[in-house]
C-alpha cells in the first residue's frame, strides 16, 4: 500500500505508453486500456487522500529508495491529496467523454490510439506535477503537460496547429524561465529538494539571487497559468483544441502550474522575505488586471468557446489574487476556486464539445431552443454559468467568498470591489448566453447524432455521464464547502503554506 | 514602427540583463570548489556514487540511478514526440505507394556508386558502434539515447539510399510509433519489478535477481542497462518514426 503514489502515475503511464500496440492488435481494447487505467489511478488518488486525511500526516516516497536530497521524492500532503483526486477525477471522466469523438476505426488504427496516447501523458503530467517534492522534476513533469498540450491543441479544429504553434513559442519561454529560476536557486542552495531548498534558502544571505529566482517562477509559472500579460497563448488554445480534450486543456491544464506558484511562493520562498512583499503586490496588480481584462474581453466575442477561455483569464485571476493575498482565508479561497472553477469550466467545455458533437455548434447565435433538443447539456449550462457567476448555492460563490473574506482581512477592499464588478460582468455575459439559449429562435441545424437512430434523443451516454457528472460537483462543492474547508483544507494550508 | 528601432531597444535590454550579471555577480564562478552548489551534494556524489550504483561514471550513476525517475519522463517526452507528430501529420495525404521512392519518379535520387560502396560500409560499423555504446553505457558517457541515435543512423541510410532497396525495412510509422511505448514499458518494468520484491520504484538493488550476482550492489549495473536498452528502443522507434512520417508525406522535386 505504500506504492500509492507512485502508482498513481504507473498505471496511466503503462496505458500510454503500450495504448498504440494493443490498438494495433485489437482496435478497441487500446482506448479501454487507458479508460480503464486512469479510473484506477482515481480510485488510487481516494484512498490515498483518505488515509492522508485520517493520519494527517503527509505521505513521502522516494524513487529508488535514494533519500532525499539525493534522489527524487514525492510529497503527498492534504492539499496536493486533494489535487491529485482532482486531476484523477477529471482526466478519467474526459477520457470517458472523448470516446465517442474517436471510435475505433480498423482502417486508422493509430488515430485513436494516438490521440489517448497524448491525453493519458497530459494527466500524468499534471499528476506528477503536483505530486513532486523535487523542483527539476517538476520541470519534466511540466515539458511532459507542455507536449501533450501542443498535440491535443495541433490535432483540433482548423486553426489548431497555429494555436498549437503559439503556445509552443510561449510555454517554451515560460519553461525556460521555470528552469533558469530553479538554476538560480541551485547555484544559491546547491539542492534541488523542495523541503530541503526551503531551509537552505533561510541561511543564505545573497538577496539578489532570490529575488532573481522569484521573478523567474513568476513569469514560468505566469506564462503556463495564462495570468494576465502573459495569457496571448491562451483564447486560440482553448478555442480551437481537440474538443474532446478541450475540457481537460481549459480546465485543469492552467490550474496546476497555479498550484505550483503557490507552493513555491509559500513552501519554498519565505513569506517574511522582504521581497516578497513587492512579489505578492506585483501578482496581485496581474491578477486585478486580468480579472478585469478578462471579463470585459468576453463580453466581444459570440463564438462560445472564446467567451468560455477569456472567462478562464478572469479566474485564474482570482487563484492569483488569492495568492498575493497570502493569508488564511485566501489560500483558502485560492484553492477552493482552483477545485470549483476546475468543475465548472471542464463542465462548460463538455457542454461545448457536446454540442460540437450533435449539431456543430460553435456560435452562441446558434445556440436558440437548443435546451429542448438536449435537455441536460441545457440544464448543465445553466448550473454551471450560475456558478460561474458565483450564485449560491453553487461552488463559484463560497470561493469567492472566501476570496473576500481574506481581502477584507487584509484591509485591501479594492480587491472586493473588483471581485464583485468582475462577477457582475460574468452576469452580463452569461445572461448574453442565456437570452440566446432561452429566447433566440429556433436554427435548423444538422444533426450529426440523430435520435432515430441511435434511439437517444441527446449525445450518447458516454458524454452525459460526464457532463451530470460536472454538474452535480459543482452543487456538491457548493453546499459541502465547510465540510472541506473545516476537514481538510483549514489544518493543511495553516501547516503546509503558512506553517 | 520599424523593426531597426525595436531590434535595438531588444539588444540594450539584452544588454543591460548580461552586464547586470557580470557585475553583479549573482552566480558562483565555475569550478568554484567553495560554493554552494558544489558544496552540498556533488561531493555526496562524488564519494558515495562507485559504492552506490557500482557505476565507474558519475553522470551515469545520477542520470541513471539517483535521478532514473526524471530520464524516464524524458524518454516519454521522446515517445510523445514521436506520437505527436504523426498524430498532426495524419491528416496530411500520403504519397501514393509505388510514387514514394524518388528515384522512380523523377530521377533525381541518392543514389551513386561512391554513396553505395561507402555506406555499404559504414552501415555494420555504425550498428557495433551502437551497440558498443549501449552495453558500455553505465561504464563511459553515453549510453540509450547515443546507442538509439545511431541505431536510427544506420535504418536512416539505408532507408533513404534507393540501391539498398530498404533491406532493414521492417518499420512503418505506425510500428516504430509502437516499438518506441515498448521501449518506455521496458525502462517502466525495469522500474515495477523491484516493487514485488519489496524495494521502491527504479530500487535496482533490489531486483530481482539476486541469484545470479553476488552483492546486491551489483544489481544496479543490470538495472542500468536494462533501463539504457528501453531508452535505445525508444529513441531510435522515435528517431525512425518522425523519419517515416515525414517521407511518406513529402515529394522530393519542389
Amino acid at each position: 500500500m505504500n506504492h500509492i503514489p507512485v502508482l498513481i502515475i504507473l498505471f496511466p503511464l503503462c496505458g500510454a505508453v503500450l495504448c498504440p500496440l494493443i490498438s494495433f492488435l485489437n482496435p478497441a481494447w487500446g482506448k479501454r486500456a487507458v479508460v480503464g487505467t486512469l479510473f484506477a489511478s482515481f480510485a488510487l488518488s481516494v484512498i490515498q487522500l483518505a488515509g492522508i486525511v485520517q493520519t494527517g500526516e503527509p505521505v513521502h516516497y522516494w524513487m529508488g529508495g535514494w533519500a532525499p536530497p539525493y534522489g527524487i521524492e514525492f510529497v503527498i500532503d492534504g492539499v496536493n491529496g486533494i489535487i491529485i483526486v482532482l486531476v484523477a477525477f477529471i482526466g478519467a471522466f474526459t477520457s470517458l467523454f472523448s470516446s465517442p469523438f474517436e471510435e475505433a476505426n480498423p482502417n486508422h488504427r493509430f488515430k485513436s490510439a494516438g490521440y489517448y496516447s497524448i491525453l493519458c501523458f497530459l494527466v500524468i503530467g499534471l499528476l506528477g506535477l503536483s505530486s513532486t517534492g523535487d523542483a527539476f522534476n517538476l520541470y519534466v513533469f511540466m515539458e511532459i503537460v507542455a507536449l501533450s498540450g501542443y498535440g491535443l491543441i495541433a490535432i483540433g479544429e482548423e486553426k489548431g496547429p497555429i494555436a498549437a504553434f503559439r503556445y509552443l513559442l510561449t510555454g517554451t519561454i515560460g519553461a525556460c524561465m521555470y528552469l533558469m529560476g530553479v538554476g538560480f536557486l541551485y547555484s544559491a542552495t546547491g539542492t534541488l529538494n523542495m523541503a530541503d531548498l526551503a531551509i537552505k534558502l533561510k541561511e543564505i544571505d545573497n538577496t539578489h539571487i532570490i529575488i532573481l529566482a522569484m521573478a523567474c517562477m513568476i513569469v514560468g509559472f505566469g506564462i503556463k497559468m495564462a495570468l494576465f500579460p502573459l495569457h496571448g497563448w491562451q483564447p486560440p488554445a482553448h478555442s480551437y483544441a481537440h474538443p474532446a480534450a478541450d475540457p481537460m486543456i481549459a480546465g485543469v491544464m492552467i490550474k496546476i502550474p497555479a498550484y505550483g506558484m503557490m507552493r513555491f511562493f509559500f513552501c519554498i520562498f519565505e513569506e517574511t522575505h522582504p521581497a516578497a512583499e513587492v512579489v505578492f503586490n506585483i501578482i496581485g496588480v496581474m491578477a486585478v488586471c486580468g480579472i478585469l481584462f478578462g471579463s470585459l474581453k468576453a463580453l466581444r466575442y459570440d463564438k462560445y468557446n472564446k467567451i468560455l477561455a477569456y472567462s478562464s483569464i478572469g479566474q485564474v485571476g482570482y487563484i492569483a489574487l488569492g495568492i498575493s493575498l497570502g493569508n488564511f482565508y485566501g489560500l483558502v479561497g485560492a484553492v477552493l476556486h482552483i477545485l470549483s472553477h476546475a468543475f465548472m469550466k471542464t463542465g462548460l467545455f463538455y457542454t461545448s464539445a457536446a454540442l460540437k458533437y450533435k449539431f456543430g455548434i460553435h456560435y452562441t447565435d446558434e445556440l436558440g431552443q437548443i435546451y429542448r433538443k438536449m435537455p441536460v447539456t441545457g440544464t448543465a449550462m445553466v448550473a454551471l454559468s450560475l456558478s460561474m457567476i458565483g450564485l449560491p448555492p453553487f461552488a463559484g460563490f463560497f470561493s469567492k467568498w472566501y476570496l473576500a473574506l481574506g481581502a477584507i482581512q487584509n484591509g485591501q477592499y479594492f480587491y472586493v470591489a473588483v471581485l464583485i464588478v468582475s462577477s457582475l460582468l460574468s452576469a452580463i455575459y452569461f445572461f448574453r448566453i442565456f437570452e440566446r439559449l432561452f429566447m433566440g429562435e429556433e436554427k435548423q441545424l444538422e444533426d450529426h447524432y440523430p435520435a432515430a437512430e441511435h434511439g437517444r434523443k441527446e449525445v450518447p451516454l458516454r458524454m452525459i455521464i460526464p457532463v451530470v457528472i460536472a454538474a452535480v460537483m459543482v452543487v456538491l462543492l457548493g453546499l459541502g464547502n465547510t465540510f472541506i474547508v473545516n476537514n481538510v483544507l483549514e489544518i493543511t494550508v495553516m501547516e503546509v503554506f503558512l506553517g | 514602427m520599424d523593426k531597426v528601432k525595436i531590434t535595438g531597444v531588444i539588444v540594450i535590454i539584452a544588454g543591460v540583463i548580461l552586464a547586470g550579471f557580470i557585475l553583479g555577480d549573482f552566480l558562483p564562478t565555475v569550478g568554484d570548489a567553495t560554493s554552494s552548489a558544489n558544496s552540498y551534494l556533488s561531493p555526496y556524489y562524488i564519494e558515495h556514487a562507485l559504492h552506490d550504483t557500482e557505476a565507474p561514471n558519475l553522470v551515469t550513476a545520477v542520470l541513471a540511478d539517483y535521478r532514473g525517475f526524471d530520464t524516464l519522463f524524458e524518454t516519454c517526452v521522446m515517445f510523445l514526440a514521436g506520437v505527436t507528430a504523426l498524430m498532426v501529420l495524419l491528416s496530411k495525404r500520403k504519397i501514393v505507394k509505388g510514387q514514394r521512392n524518388p528515384s522512380d519518379t523523377n530521377g533525381i535520387s541518392f543514389s551513386g556508386t561512391v554513396l553505395d560502396t561507402a555506406f555499404r560500409v559504414l552501415i555494420p560499423v555504425i550498428l557495433i558502434y551502437a551497440f558498443y555504446v549501449l552495453a558500455h553505457g553505465e561504464i563511459s558517457l553515453g549510453g540509450g539515447f547515443q546507442a538509439g541515435a545511431l541505431l536510427a543512423i544506420a535504418y536512416m541510410i539505408d532507408r533513404l539510399i534507393p540501391s539498398f532497396q530498404n533491406r532493414l525495412g521492417f518499420f512503418t510509422e505506425e510500428t516504430a510509433a509502437m516499438t518506441a511505448g515498448v521501449g518506455v514499458f521496458i525502462y517502466i518494468f525495469t522500474g515495477i519489478l523491484p516493487m514485488f520484491n519489496g524495494g521502491n520504484f527504479l530500487e535496482y538493488g533490489k531486483l530481482p535477481f539476486e541469484f545470479a550476482v553476488e552483492a546486491a550492489v551489483m544489481l544496479h549495473p543490470v538495472g542500468i542497462f536494462l533501463i539504457e536498452l528501453g531508452v535505445t528502443v525508444c529513441v531510435m522507434a522515435t528517431i525512425i518514426n518522425i523519419l517515416e512520417v515525414v517521407l511518406e508525406r513529402t515529394k522530393f522535386d519542389d
